[in-house]
């Protein structure tokens, strides 16, 4: 046993961040591969959803700003479900479990604690999304002519959906309460994305939603748009929209159910 | 250690305050905590020493947990002044946190993680052993000494109440802390378990661990506890040592006569002050602080009045008596 004056110098050094994040993650993953409800919604789901909106959007949706459509309805329904419904999920069950409670009862800091659970989770969809990348190329669908911003959008937008389903969960008392504090999400983002392609006057507004500002990047990253000071802007919008939620969260975040 | 002005009983242990820093492992002065308009803890000193076994006794929403969860930096004191281990343990986490032990009242597992998963997990979030025992040294023993070790590869939805208990205490107690909290360890136990739970805890606290409790079995503070508080209300009511807090409770002689007898007789003998017999009652209950004295008066009156006592009944003061003492008053 050691002396209570113990300064921190004498401490034991701990886990890195890193490590404890890896730890949490791993442990994550592992149970989502262990569960098949949670394995079919997280995995098998978005995938299934890839393929048909390919079947249904391919032959209409052709041209560099098809594409970017095509790609951002593949890319917004993949992540909302992959990312966005199922850290919602996870967090409202892992609090409800008060596995929460366990881990911050220990060494490792809140932050550690979000981004372990929500790694696994953007991790898993990114690897589907390369994968859906692979299938769209093979089936013949135009590569973007700017990767890099096409890259960031994904990014950004999955950074986006997982700072969302953080807050979502703080409104989310359990699992099966996701299936309806989703849904309004779900309407704002696919809403806001087909919002940018009317010629309604409130062009400036609809760019400012994470909707807009994804479908500005997918088609710069097409090449149906200019890379210009729009873009840059664009990405802002999705930062913003990655940071300010995870703010509220943050703050107004519950470790154990009521 | 002080209260509301409306406590019935608190004793000072004295000097606590004037001790050097470092002995001292927990110290809270004035602490309030609010859940909205709610205080559940309504301005308390504490101050528990190094390598103390201190217990926290309360009724249901006296303010234990909270007080715990506040000590443990769960949440923040609405106000006054925490120290645990020389820091703030809300604000300096960091620091204090891998000195700790904490097994919370109510914390959950991920029920789809084996027992050794589970125990592999903490110890990866969680400072090296102080010993450099390795992880499944760690684990090891720590499942063989809660008869565990037959569980390590179930999942842990698959283990009972009890069994998810002890491995609670096992995450709390694996790393050798210098202060653990124990919230209730032994809620749902059966008696063999019970019995490994407190081998467990005596044997870190012999070693130096400072263990605070909080149990609803009074047996179990009167055991193990050096020294120990009762909460009520959000206030301490009564704290000490336990020859401390019964050395100032009443023994008790209790008895009955017949209707004929004038009780009231009784207020002659110098019996307790606070003795104040019911007329034309049968039914008569003396406080003493002074069993083996007032008794025999009791007896000699009785005697000299030929007075047979039907049931009667001399029982020395108990920290149950001391708790139903606290938890009636208003």
């Amino acid at each position: 046993m050691t002396t209570l004056t113990k300064t921190p110098s004498d401490a034991l050094h701990g886990p890195s961040s890193a490590s404890r994040i890896l730890a949490i993650a791993l442990m994550e993953l592992r149970i989502i591969f262990r569960n098949k409800t949670v394995l079919t919604g997280a995995v098998l789901m978005p995938v299934a959803m890839a393929v048909y909106m390919y079947y249904v959007g391919a032959d209409q949706m052709t041209g560099p700003s098809g594409v970017a459509v095509l790609v951002g309805l593949t890319l917004m329904v993949v992540a909302l479900l992959g990312v966005y419904l199922t850290a919602t999920t996870t967090l409202a069950t892992r609090r409800q479990e008060l596995f929460l409670k366990r881990l911050r009862s220990g060494e490792s800091s809140d932050t550690v604690i979000w981004l372990g659970m929500l790694t696994p989770i953007v991790a898993l969809v990114a690897a589907q999304l390369a994968l859906v990348g692979v299938g769209f190329a093979v089936a013949g669908v135009e590569a973007p002519t700017r990767p890099l911003v096409v890259l960031g959008a994904v990014f950004g937008f999955l950074a986006l959906c997982a700072t969302a389903g953080m807050l979502t969960s703080v409104f989310t008392p359990s699992a099966a309460a996701a299936q309806i504090t989703t849904l309004p999400f779900f309407f704002v983002v696919i809403g806001t994305f087909f919002w940018t392609a009317f010629d309604d006057g409130f062009e400036m507004l609809s760019r400012l939603t994470p909707g807009g500002a994804l479908q500005n990047l997918l088609m710069a990253g097409w090449g149906a748009g200019t890379l210009d000071a729009s873009v840059a802007g664009a990405a802002v919008v999705i930062l913003a929209w990655i940071v300010l939620p995870y703010l509220v969260a943050a703050r107004r975040f519950r470790w154990e159910k009521r | 250690m002080t209260s509301s002005p409306s406590t019935p009983t608190t004793l000072h242990p004295a000097g606590r305050s004037d001790e050097p820093a470092d002995t001292i492992a927990v110290a809270a002065r004035d602490l309030r905590c609010s859940y909205g308009s709610y205080e559940a803890v309504r301005g308390i000193d504490l101050t528990i020493r190094n390598g103390e076994f201190f217990a926290l006794l309360g009724t249901n929403g006296a303010g234990k947990t909270t007080t715990m969860e506040t000590l443990e930096g769960h949440r923040a004191a609405t106000s006054g002044t925490v120290s645990v281990l020389g820091g703030n343990p809300y604000r300096d986490k960091s620091s204090i946190r891998p000195r700790l032990g904490i097994m919370l009242q109510e914390a959950g597992f991920a029920d789809d993680l084996t027992v050794a998963e589970t125990c592999r997990l903490w110890l990866r979030l969680s400072s090296p052993d102080p010993r450099s025992r390795s992880r499944e040294d760690v684990i090891g023993t720590g499942l063989e000494t809660l008869d565990l070790a037959g569980k390590a590869s179930t999942r842990v939805k698959m283990l009972s109440g009890g069994q998810r208990r002890r491995l609670d205490l096992l995450l709390a107690t694996a790393n050798e802390p210098d202060l653990l909290f124990l919230d209730e360890p032994t809620t749902g136990l059966d008696p063999e378990s019970r019995e490994r739970t407190w081998d467990l805890v005596r044997g870190l606290n012999d070693a130096g661990t400072t263990v605070v409790l909080t149990t609803h079995y009074l047996e179990e503070a009167e055991a193990y506890a050096d020294r120990l508080a009762i909460m009520h209300d959000g206030v301490i009511a009564v704290e000490g040592t336990l020859p401390d807090v019964l050395g100032r409770e009443p023994s008790a002689i209790s008895f009955e006569v017949d209707a004929a007898v004038d009780v009231l007789q009784l207020t002659r003998l110098g019996l307790s002050p606070d003795f104040t017999p019911t007329p034309a009652s049968t039914r008569v209950a003396v406080p003493s602080l002074d069993l083996q004295q007032d008794l025999w008066k009791v007896l000699s009156w009785a005697d000299e009045h030929r007075i047979r006592l039907d049931r009667l009944s001399a029982s020395e003061a108990s920290l149950a008596a001391v708790f139903r003492r606290v938890s009636l008053a208003a």
